[in-house]
């Protein structure tokens, strides 16, 4: 059990490619932290640089208050799950198993009640004896989450286990997961590029994005106070709509004037501006998720904007419905019940107290006033 | 109506048209099949009725393979009163040290090209290529001198040593080659799991490459087993002689070739070669990484 500490961290590759750039990341002790992000933005190679597969350019890694930036991996006291495995495949199950323990020199009685122990919390105990080649990919899974705790390792790196299962077992195992590692109490970071992964999994969550570290916050801070337009359009499914204008004072209120339409803000909105920001006719972004837009076929002027609907995606539980207003497409969320047809003209409210503004320059957010 | 019958008959005639060029192609194709395999098996299957014919009785006219009086003779002779034995244990001493020598030499140095970054590694890679574009017999001056300078003329393990360093370049390429095919996440799985490099290219990979790791062993072991000149230059003393060269000193022995006796040693000599392929034989399945990432 430990804390994790990359200080300052920069990872460039041959070529100068730099994968992560001066990443300051600081995982308490039994924390569950996800590292999030599109393909390519550094969460795999932040995650190896921990585990020691990787060093640093320039930087240095803590485990447990113990500086480990040129210790080896072997002698970090880390496990690991990869995203294929990597399973030992000319070992059994149970050989699998014990190979951390046999590695670190452990008594065989130990090993033997330990694999034993592990395996029957998993519920793998039948497979001992089979090869890595005549599991599933589910069975496998548990195998590789086997190897990973039977040492009780100080920190548990994961780099997407869950990719490879189909849906079903995924949110299955997802639970799984996360109720073992409460159980453990083990210091986990967990690389994914699903968001939905994210949010249920993790304690806090590390948003990536080009080597950089763009947010670091526990799920609900990330999805209600993103801090620029990365973090905010990559967090959410559908993701959130973006309306480009400028901000222009309307009496006690302020207003923003998109192509063709205008929105009047939410007045607690206007609160989180500063004063010198309402007077400015700034260049900035209106961020709305599509769960916080309101549809209806009629509405007043002063409040809602009137569109066309573009496109209707059913999905069961709820409609997603694709709102033409001028030459802006938005994406709002309707009930099951209400179904609108193609081409029909109807009314959406954009005014939301949980709406976001960003600059357009420097895409930060405006309004998010925590952290 | 008649043109369906018409559109039938055509059918018909199609059909067995086809199935005359299939059957045609069918015989021919197993035709070349056996000539193949007979021009293969013939010589072998003359050796072993060779062997078994007395002295007079080879020099007939008449092809026959089943011998008119069969006799082990041959065999009894060779067994018993050449030197079969000691050319046995010279053969056997050259091959066995060759083939684990290059596994010795190449397995990590191969394993490290495959694994990691170092300086000057894709020169030194392609130098193992590019050495072997230049014969092997213009080199053996070279190591004539060498063998002298070190005093291991007329030893066996002088003999080791040059077949060695023959067979490295190619058994490194091929090795590597292996090895790159086997995911990289296992030996990093390893490493995380407590064994240092050494222990993950032992614990893991060799065992995971036995398919590739079999067929160097088997490869330089048949090199080294059949090689005849670059032995018969290097050594010298009768006691020293592998099978290759007392093969070929038993014909001057007599003021003609003896032929049974020549094949009943040729015969004799590949036996232990059936023998190592059929162990190797067991290692040379291949697919057995299959398994170690999703799949």
């Amino acid at each position: 059990m430990a804390d994790v500490l990359l200080e300052n961290v920069t990872k460039e590759f041959e070529g100068g490619v730099v994968a992560v750039k001066d990443l300051y990341l600081e995982v308490k002790d039994k924390e569950f932290v996800v590292l999030l992000g599109p393909s390519g933005c550094g969460k795999t190679t932040t995650l190896r640089l921990i585990a020691g597969l990787e060093t640093p350019t320039r930087g240095n890694i803590y485990i447990g208050g113990k500086l480990v930036t040129n210790v080896e991996p072997w002698a970090r006291d880390i496990a690991m799950v990869f995203q294929s495995y990597a399973l030992y495949p000319h070992m059994s199950v149970s050989d699998n198993i014990a190979f951390p323990l046999k590695m670190h020199k452990r008594p065989k009685a130990e090993i033997q009640d330990r694999v034993s122990k592990t395996a029957e919390s998993l519920e793998i105990k039948q497979l001992l004896d089979r090869r890595p080649r005549q599991l599933s990919g589910g069975q496998r899974q548990r195998v590789a989450l086997a190897r990973a705790i039977v040492r009780n390792p100080k920190v548990f790196l994961m780099d997407e286990p869950l990719s490879n299962l189909d849906a079903k077992l995924r949110v299955l195992m997802r639970i799984e997961l996360k109720k073992l590692q409460k159980r453990l109490g083990v210091t986990t970071i967990y690389v994914t590029h699903d968001q939905t992964e994210a949010m249920t999994l993790a304690d806090r969550v590390a948003i990536q994005f080009n080597g950089v570290l763009q947010q670091y916050a526990p799920p609900t801070e990330i999805f209600a106070h993103p801090k620029n337009r990365f973090v905010a359009g990559f967090v959410g499914t559908p993701p959130m709509n973006f309306i480009e204008g400028k901000l222009k004072p309307w009496g006690n209120l302020v207003m923003l004037e998109a192509e063709g339409f205008s929105i009047m803000l939410n007045p607690q909105l206007n609160e989180q501006l500063g004063e010198s920001l309402k007077t400015l006719s700034l260049d900035v972004t209106y961020g709305i998720r599509p769960e916080d837009i309101e549809i209806s076929e009629k509405g007043e002027p002063s409040e809602w904007v009137k569109g066309e609907v573009y496109g209707v995606e059913l999905l069961g539980s709820q409609n997603v419905v694709h709102v033409q207003i001028d030459k802006t497409r938005i994406v709002a969320i309707a009930p099951a019940t209400k179904l609108y047809q193609m081409g029909e003209k109807i009314w959406v409210k954009l005014t939301s107290s949980r709406a976001q503004l960003f600059d357009k320059e420097t895409e930060k957010t405006l309004t998010s006033s925590s952290s | 109506m008649s043109h369906i019958k018409k559109l039938r008959q055509r059918i018909a005639v199609r059909f067995q048209k086809i199935s005359k060029k299939r059957l045609m192609f069918g015989i021919s194709k197993n035709l070349l099949a056996i000539i193949l395999e007979l021009a293969i098996i013939f010589p072998i299957i003359w050796i072993v009725s060779a062997s078994l014919r007395s002295y007079n009785s080879l020099l007939t006219t008449t092809l026959q393979i089943i011998p008119p009086n069969p006799t082990l003779d041959a065999y009894y002779w060779v067994i018993f009163q050449s030197s079969f034995w000691t050319w046995l244990r010279n053969s056997l001493f050259v091959t066995l040290f060759t083939a684990g020598l290059v596994l010795l030499v190449a397995s990590p140095a191969a394993y490290a090209m495959s694994r990691f970054t170092f300086l000057a590694k894709k020169p030194l890679l392609y130098s193992l290529v590019f050495i072997q574009f230049v014969p092997g017999l213009l080199m053996f001056i070279a190591f004539f001198y060498l063998l002298i300078f070190f005093g291991l003329y007329d030893n066996l393990f002088g003999l080791v040593l040059i077949y060695t360093a023959f067979l490295l370049p190619f058994n490194i390429w091929n090795l590597k080659a292996f090895f790159d095919t086997i995911p990289k996440d296992i030996d990093e799985a390893a490493l995380i799991d407590g064994a240092s490099y050494l222990g993950a290219m032992f614990y893991v990979v060799f065992p995971v490459s036995l398919p590739g790791i079999a067929v160097t062993a088997f490869f330089s072991f048949l090199t080294a087993w059949n090689e005849f000149i670059v032995a018969s230059i290097v050594l010298a003393s009768e006691e020293n002689y592998t099978i290759p060269i007392g093969l070929y000193r038993l014909n001057q022995t007599t003021y003609q070739t003896n032929w049974p006796l020549f094949s009943a040693l040729s015969v004799l000599a590949s036996i232990p070669i059936v023998i190592v392929f059929m162990i190797a034989q067991r290692y040379l399945r291949a697919g057995l990484a299959i398994g170690a990432v999703k799949g």
